[in-house]
C-alpha cells in the first residue's frame, strides 16, 4: 500500500508534469508528426516485393530458378511449404506466393507455375508477377531454346491487407515511450539534482522511494495517454489494424514505460549535468530508433545485426506491441516479448540502484 | 503508542545535543570534535570564517549528513539513527534552496506540507515573509532575495519545534533582514527553538541569547554576546572611539522606508 505522502506526491507531480510545456512537445506532438509524415509517406510502398517460393520439385532446374530470383534486388525470396507460404500470403507478409511444380522442366507436355497473389497488394504483385514472367521466359529459353514448355498461371488471393501504418503504428508508440522513460526522468532528474531541489527535499522526512514512485506512476500514466492518443490518430485517421485486446497493448507499453524510466534513472544517477545527460541518453535510444524495427522492418538488416538486435528492449516493446495490434495476438503468445523485457527492467533497475544519487 | 518526541520537546533542558562530532572531507577536517547543547527556546548562532565548518555542523545535525565520529540528538533523537523522526520537528533553510519548477509558491508550500502529513495553509507563511502578492509566482521568477525569503516561509510548512537557519540574511536588504530578524524573534515566543548561522554580528547580538564562535571545524568561543564582548574588554581591548549619530544603514532605512518596499 502507498504511503501517504506518495499518493499526494503523486498528484503533485502530475499537476507539474500538466504543466511542463516542453514535454508535453516531446511526448505528445513529436511522435504524432513523426507518425503521420511518415504514415502520409507511406515507406513501405518503396520495400522489397515479398515472394514465397514452394519448391515442389526439388530437383536442378528448380534450384537455379530460384538462384535466379534471388539475385534479383527488387525481390525478396522465402522457401517454404505450400500451406505456410500461403498462410503468410493470406496475412500479409507476401506479396506473392509461387509453386514450382513437380515436374518442372521435365514433363513432356510442358509444366505450370502457379502465382498466387496479393488481391490488394496490385503494385507489388504486379512487378513481383512482370518480374516472375520474365524468369519464366528466360527459364523457357534455358531448357528448350524458344518453346514455352513452363507457363505462369496467376491468381489473385484474398488477404489481409497490411499496409506501413500497420507496421509503423506500434513502432512509433514503442518509440516515443522510449523517449518518454529516457529523457523525461534524465532530465528533469539531473535538472532537480543540479538545482539542488532534492537536497531540499532531503531536508524533509520524505522517504525517497515515494519520490520515486511518485515520477514512476505520473510517467506511466503519460505512457498509457500516449499511447491512447498515438492508436487513435493511427487507427481513426490512418486506418491503422488493431486486432489484439486493447488492454493487453497498454500492459505492454506500460512495462516498455517501466523498463526505459529504468534506465532514465540510470542516467540521471551517473550524470552530473543535463550536458551529460543527453548525449548517454542518446546513444542509448539512437541505435535502437533505427535497429529495432520502428521505421523499417529488421529484415533489412545483415544477419549478424538481426540476431544481436533481436536483444535490444525497444525490440522486444515494438514487435511485442506489433504481435498484438497486427496479429491480435494475446499477452500469453507474446510471452517471450514480455520475458524479454522483464530480464531488461530487473537489468535497468539493478543499475538505476547501483547509480542514482541525491546530490 | 506514547508519543517520546512530545515528551522530550515539552521538558526543559537542551533540545539539541552535539557531543565530539567529527566529519572529514578528504584532506580537509570540516568539523574537528565540536560539542555544544542548545536549551528549549534558545535562538543560538554558529559563527565563524567561510569554510569553518558551520554548514557541516548543522546539517549534521538536520540529518542531511552522516558524521564520522561523534552524537548529535534532537529532542532526544539520534539523528544518524533516525533521520527521518528527527526532520519530522525541525524546519530547515539551506544555504541554498531549490524548489520544483512548475509549481506555484503557495502550491509548493502546500506540496512540502503534505510530505509531513501536514495540511498546509500557505497564506499566512507567504505573508510572514511578505510574499502574499507573489502567491502564484514560481519560484525561479523571484529575486534572490525573495528566494531567500521563501526558503524560511518554507522551513514552517510543519510547525516545527526547532528551525535551522543556514545564513538566512546573505543577500536580504536592510528592511527583509529586520522582517526576518522579527520572525525569529516570534518564534522564540512561540518557544520555538532556533539554530542560525551567519557571518553579520549585529544580527547574532541583535537576535541570540548565546553564540559559538567556530574556527577551522572547532568551535573555540561560546558565550552570550554580552559575555563575549566582556570577556574581550577584559582582555584590555577597547575600541577607537567614534561617536556616530547615524550610520549608512540609517540612512538606507530612511530613504527606503522602515517597512518592507513593495514591489
Ligand atoms: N561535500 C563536501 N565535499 C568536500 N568538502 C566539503 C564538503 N562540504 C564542505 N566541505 C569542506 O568542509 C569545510 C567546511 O565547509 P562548511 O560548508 O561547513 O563551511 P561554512 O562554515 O558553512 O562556510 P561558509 O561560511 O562559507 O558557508 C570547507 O573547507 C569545505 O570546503
Ligand atoms: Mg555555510
Amino acid at each position: 500500500m502507498l504511503a501517504k505522502p506518495a499518493v499526494y506526491l503523486t498528484w503533485w507531480s502530475i499537476k507539474m508534469w500538466s504543466r511542463d510545456r516542453a514535454a508535453m512537445f516531446w511526448t505528445f506532438f513529436l511522435p504524432l508528426v513523426i507518425m503521420v509524415i511518415f504514415g502520409l509517406l507511406n515507406f513501405g510502398e518503396l520495400g522489397k516485393v515479398d515472394v514465397g517460393i514452394v519448391d515442389r520439385a526439388d530437383n536442378e532446374a528448380s534450384k537455379n530458378f530460384i538462384e535466379g530470383l534471388t539475385r534479383i534486388d527488387a525481390l525478396r525470396i522465402t522457401t517454404g511449404t505450400a500451406d505456410a507460404e500461403r498462410a503468410a500470403l493470406a496475412d500479409g507478409k507476401r506479396d506473392l506466393v509461387i509453386a514450382l511444380p513437380e515436374d518442372l522442366a521435365s514433363a513432356p507436355g510442358g509444366s505450370e507455375i502457379v502465382a498466387w497473389y496479393h488481391g490488394s497488394r496490385q503494385t507489388e504483385a504486379r512487378l513481383g508477377l512482370t518480374v516472375m514472367q520474365s524468369a519464366v521466359d528466360e527459364l523457357n529459353f534455358a531448357i528448350t531454346g524458344a518453346e514455352r514448355v513452363v507457363t505462369l498461371t496467376e491468381e489473385a488471393v484474398e488477404a489481409r491487407d497490411l499496409g506501413y501504418i500497420d507496421f509503423l503504428m506500434p513502432g512509433v508508440i514503442g518509440m516515443a515511450i522510449m523517449q518518454l522513460g529516457l529523457f523525461s526522468v534524465a532530465f528533469s532528474f539531473v535538472t532537480m539534482k543540479r538545482e539542488g531541489v532534492l537536497r531540499r527535499l532531503l531536508a524533509t522526512p520524505l522517504n525517497p522511494t515515494s519520490l520515486l514512485i511518485a515520477q514512476v506512476i505520473t510517467k506511466l500514466i503519460v505512457v498509457v495517454i500516449q499511447t491512447v492518443i498515438l492508436a487513435a490518430v493511427a487507427v481513426f485517421l490512418f486506418g491503422a489494424e488493431f486486432a489484439g485486446n486493447f488492454f493487453a497493448v497498454l500492459l505492454a507499453a506500460a512495462m516498455g514505460g517501466a523498463v526505459f524510466l529504468a534506465m532514465g534513472f540510470a542516467v540521471s544517477g551517473w550524470a552530473r549535468t543535463e550536458q551529460q545527460a543527453a548525449p548517454l541518453a542518446n546513444i542509448v535510444s539512437l541505435p535502437m530508433m533505427f535497429l529495432s524495427g520502428v521505421f523499417f522492418s529488421r529484415d533489412v538488416l545483415p544477419d549478424i545485426l538481426q540476431r544481436i538486435t533481436d536483444f535490444l528492449p525497444l525490440t522486444y516493446l515494438v514487435e511485442a506491441i506489433r504481435g498484438m495490434t497486427v496479429e491480435g495476438d494475446t499477452i500469453l503468445m507474446q510471452w517471450p516479448n514480455f520475458l524479454g523485457l522483464a530480464v531488461w527492467l530487473v537489468v535497468a533497475f539493478v543499475i538505476a540502484n547501483r547509480t542514482f544519487r541525491w546530490e | 503508542m506514547p508519543n517520546p518526541i512530545s515528551n522530550t520537546t515539552k521538558g526543559t533542558g537542551p533540545v539539541i545535543v552535539v557531543e565530539e562530532l567529527r566529519k572529514r572531507y578528504g584532506d580537509i577536517q570540516a568539523v574537528d570534535g565540536i560539542s555544544f547543547e542548545v536549551d528549549r527556546g534558545e535562538v543560538f548562532a554558529l559563527l565563524g570564517p567561510n569554510g569553518s565548518g558551520k554548514t557541516t555542523t548543522v546539517e549534521i545535525i538536520e540529518g542531511m549528513r552522516s558524521a564520522d565520529s561523534g552524537r548529535a540528538t534532537v529532542a532526544g533523537i539520534d539523528v544518524s539513527k533516525n533521520p527521518n523522526a528527527v526532520k519530522q520537528l525541525i524546519g530547515v533553510q539551506l544555504q541554498s534552496s531549490a524548489f520544483f519548477e512548475h509549481l506555484k509558491l503557495a502550491e509548493l508550500l502546500r506540496m512540502l506540507g503534505s510530505i509531513y502529513r501536514a495540511k498546509v495553509d500557505p497564506e499566512p507563511l507567504l505573508e510572514a515573509v511578505d510574499l502574499a502578492e507573489r502567491r502564484s509566482a514560481s519560484f525561479r521568477t523571484l529575486s534572490g532575495g525573495q528566494k531567500q525569503r521563501f526558503a524560511i516561509a518554507a522551513s514552517l510548512v510543519n510547525d516545527p519545534d526547532v528551525v535551522f537557519l543556514d545564513e538566512p540574511t546573505t543577500g536580504l536588504d536592510p528592511q527583509a533582514r529586520r522582517l526576518i530578524w522579527d520572525l525569529a524573534k516570534t518564534w522564540k515566543r512561540e518557544g520555538r527553538t532556533v539554530v542560525l548561522t551567519t557571518h553579520y554580528m549585529e544580527e547574532a547580538e541583535e537576535l541570540c541569547d548565546r553564540v559559538a564562535v567556530m574556527d577551522s571545524g572547532k568551535i573555540i568561543a561560546m558565550a552570550s554576546p554580552a559575555q563575549l564582548i566582556d570577556q574581550l574588554i577584559g582582555r584590555g581591548f577597547h575600541r577607537e572611539q567614534e561617536v556616530r549619530l547615524a550610520t549608512l544603514e540609517d540612512v538606507f532605512l530612511d530613504l527606503t522606508g522602515r517597512t518592507l518596499r513593495e514591489f
